[in-house]
């Protein structure tokens, strides 16, 4: 008899008890729909953590500067006795931190320009940062047409700017950025360059958040014609901030220079900034963090995958064996009419298998189904991987095999006369 | 002359009860049927007619003596020797019919052929003209539970004769049906002994046993009687 015969048979039989069998496989589908949603859940966070890790660069570095809390303010307006808030890193003190390490290759400041931007009459919610040259090199963005900002933008302040490709499309739409001006509050700076689509977010960082979107003018234009100060309305009030950098890329010339450089600048920032108004983020040290992380999360996931699995294979066992029970006039009269005992022993393992397999796929079903509604309700991105469904495949037909084992062989050694008699 | 299909000599068979001495189901039996015989094996219930259909079934083994199939000697032989034997040799018809619930009239007669490894379009075309020869061609694709009584004994004598056996083991056929439809299994039996068919039948019906050819009477395990049917 083939295995496919076999399979037949065993679902025909299934099929006689349709809730039965439903009711049955519950554990495994339970079972199987933890591990697909574990593993995509968490080979999602991964590829998450990955890319993100990518955008920022792993050699590199991040120092931000965070406005203080209401509070802290409050009592610094108040000695300071000036309605301006002054907080966050400087170019000085970027400058100073330079000289602190020989790893470090570059520091690329970067300052958000909170003004509408315009195309003619089209304003738009794109983004504008002042950065140094530097930025693009260390981001890893190219550009698609025209040229990046330069050295000589950079120390001559030129108007001049260079789009994402997201930036471009909202301004620009069809028309080329060839000799076009685009006006940020009031200033003009004229297109010299559009970048690549860039296809992934940089999560992590809440200035800049998307790479697309932005409009990239050189940091000492933005200083000319900006300044350091500005105002934005808040609540009905205005709220003045001087604030030289929002975020600073310090890139690391060897890997395991990454953390030394890092405790230098945690040392450097405490005794300048007291008040907490800098963070250092370390994609290397956010990567050892997540993988931490998922292993706990991993392993909590596979005890509740292997404690349901377990169940389910004890009720597979279960009905087996009641299956094994009613059927045995049925395994008299295939033995007389000539069944082997393996011929037997394989029918029910099959059917058992053929059982927890069915689980596997309704798993299978509901755990991709579960890692949708995750994404949609959480956010959290999901990938059901073929390494996924395989493993829960493998896992579901072990369990089949390792519980249907015993009844199976209980009704191959079935004495026929005895289960002939059966009524 | 061809070998006996069933040659016994001294054949018993006892069952231990507990503790306490064997009780013997079967005495010393000795008897050969010939190719082409129709014999009923009669006798009160516990005369041992069972455990004799049960050790021509090879679904038992004797205590002691000799069973010869078509001239091979079958006492020594394990397990799966004993199940491609009756495969192979032995066609069984039982009294509740003994079909498969989960399959169809096609399905319930392949079976035997899927246990000698006969290829899937050779089992169709011998299923169906089995079913053709017992009438149930319009019913072949219906489950057990939609057939009459009649008609599941008609699916099981088409089923036992899938593997051409040798020797076709009936144990009370019509002990289930109602007279009108046991005169049809009673009638396809004797079709098949005219065709040459060996058949041996358990039955406490002596209208039946009086249509065959021979009758072996047993009583508390002993072959009391062997002789032509009145």
């Amino acid at each position: 008899m083939s295995f496919l015969e076999t399979a037949r048979l065993a679902l025909r039989s299934l099929a006689l008890h349709k809730f039965r069998a439903l009711l049955t496989t519950l554990g495994i589908v339970i079972g199987v729909a933890a591990v697909i949603a574990m593993l995509s859940i968490s080979e999602g966070a991964k590829r998450e953590t990955l890319e993100q890790i990518r955008v920022m660069g792993v050699n590199n570095i991040r120092l931000r500067s965070i406005k203080p809390v209401a509070a802290d303010r409050r009592q610094e307006a108040a000695q300071n006795q000036s309605a301006i808030l002054t907080y966050g890193v400087t170019r000085r003190e970027l400058d100073h931190i330079r000289t602190l390490s020989k790893d470090i290759e570059s520091i690329v400041p970067m300052r958000e320009v909170r003004h509408d931007v315009w195309y003619k009459d089209v304003k738009t919610d794109v983004r504008v940062i002042g950065t140094s040259p530097d930025l693009f090199e260390v981001l890893r963005l190219r550009p698609e047409d025209g040229r990046l900002l330069t050295e000589l933008d950079e120390r001559e302040g030129r108007a001049v700017c260079v789009l994402g490709a997201e930036a471009r499309r909202k301004l620009l739409r069809a028309h080329s950025w060839r000799g076009q001006d685009v006006k940020v509050g009031p200033q003009y700076y004229r297109v010299v360059g559009v970048l690549e689509d860039k296809p992934i977010k940089a999560g992590g960082s809440i200035q800049v958040s998307n790479l697309n979107n932005l409009l990239y003018i050189p940091y000492s234009a933005l200083i000319k014609d900006f300044g350091i100060t500005s105002v934005q309305r808040k609540s009905g009030a205005f709220e003045a901030i001087r604030l030289e950098v929002d975020e600073a890329i310090i890139t690391v010339a060897r890997e395991d220079a990454i953390l030394p450089v890092g405790r230098i600048l945690a040392r450097a920032l405490e005794r300048t900034h007291p008040q907490n108004d800098t963070e250092i983020v370390i994609p290397l040290e956010l990567l050892r963090q997540s993988q931490r992380t998922q292993r706990t999360f991993t392993i909590v996931m596979a005890s509740i995958a292997a404690l349901s699995l377990l169940v389910g294979g004890i009720g597979i066992m279960n009905i087996m064996l009641a299956n094994v029970a009613e059927r045995r006039k049925e395994i008299g009269t295939r033995r007389a009419l000539g069944a082997k005992q393996r011929d037997i022993r394989r029918q029910f393992l099959t059917e058992s298998v053929v059982l927890s397999l069915l689980g596997a796929v309704a798993g299978l079903a509901l755990g991709a189904g579960g890692a949708v509604v995750i994404h949609m309700a959480a956010g959290w991105q999901t990938v059901v991987s073929p390494v996924a469904v395989g493993l829960a495949f493998s896992v579901a037909a072990a369990t089949g095999v390792i519980f249907g084992t015993f009844p199976a062989v209980k009704a191959a050694e079935l004495d026929p006369i005895e289960a002939l008699r059966t009524e | 002359m061809r070998d006996p299909v069933v040659h016994l000599e001294g054949l018993s068979r006892a069952y231990s009860a507990g503790t306490t001495a064997a009780v013997a189901a079967l005495k010393s039996i000795s008897l050969s049927i010939d190719p082409g015989e129709y014999v009923a094996v009669m006798g009160p219930s516990g005369s041992g007619k069972s455990t004799l259909l049960n050790l021509l079934g090879l679904l038992d083994h004797p205590t002691s003596g000799s069973y010869m199939l078509a001239g091979r000697e079958v006492g020594g032989l394990d397990d799966d020797e004993r199940s491609s034997l009756r495969n192979r040799y032995i066609g069984f018809i039982f009294q509740s019919f003994n079909l498969f619930p989960q399959l169809d009239v096609i399905g319930n007669v392949e079976v035997p052929m899927l246990y000698a490894g006969v290829h899937a379009r050779e089992r169709r075309r011998k299923a169906e003209a089995l079913i053709e020869m017992v009438g149930l061609t319009p019913r072949r694709h219906h489950r057990p539970t939609q057939l009459s009584g009649g008609e599941m004994q008609r699916v099981a004598v088409a089923r036992s004769l899938v593997n051409d056996p040798l020797l076709l083991l009936a144990d009370e056929p019509t002990g289930n049906l109602d007279s009108e439809t046991a005169e049809v299994i009673a009638g396809l039996l004797e079709d098949l002994h005219r065709r040459g068919r060996t058949i041996v039948l358990v039955t406490h019906n002596s209208e039946l046993a009086n249509r065959t050819t021979r009758i072996l009477r047993l009583r508390s395990g002993e072959l009391q009687r062997d002789g032509a049917a009145a």
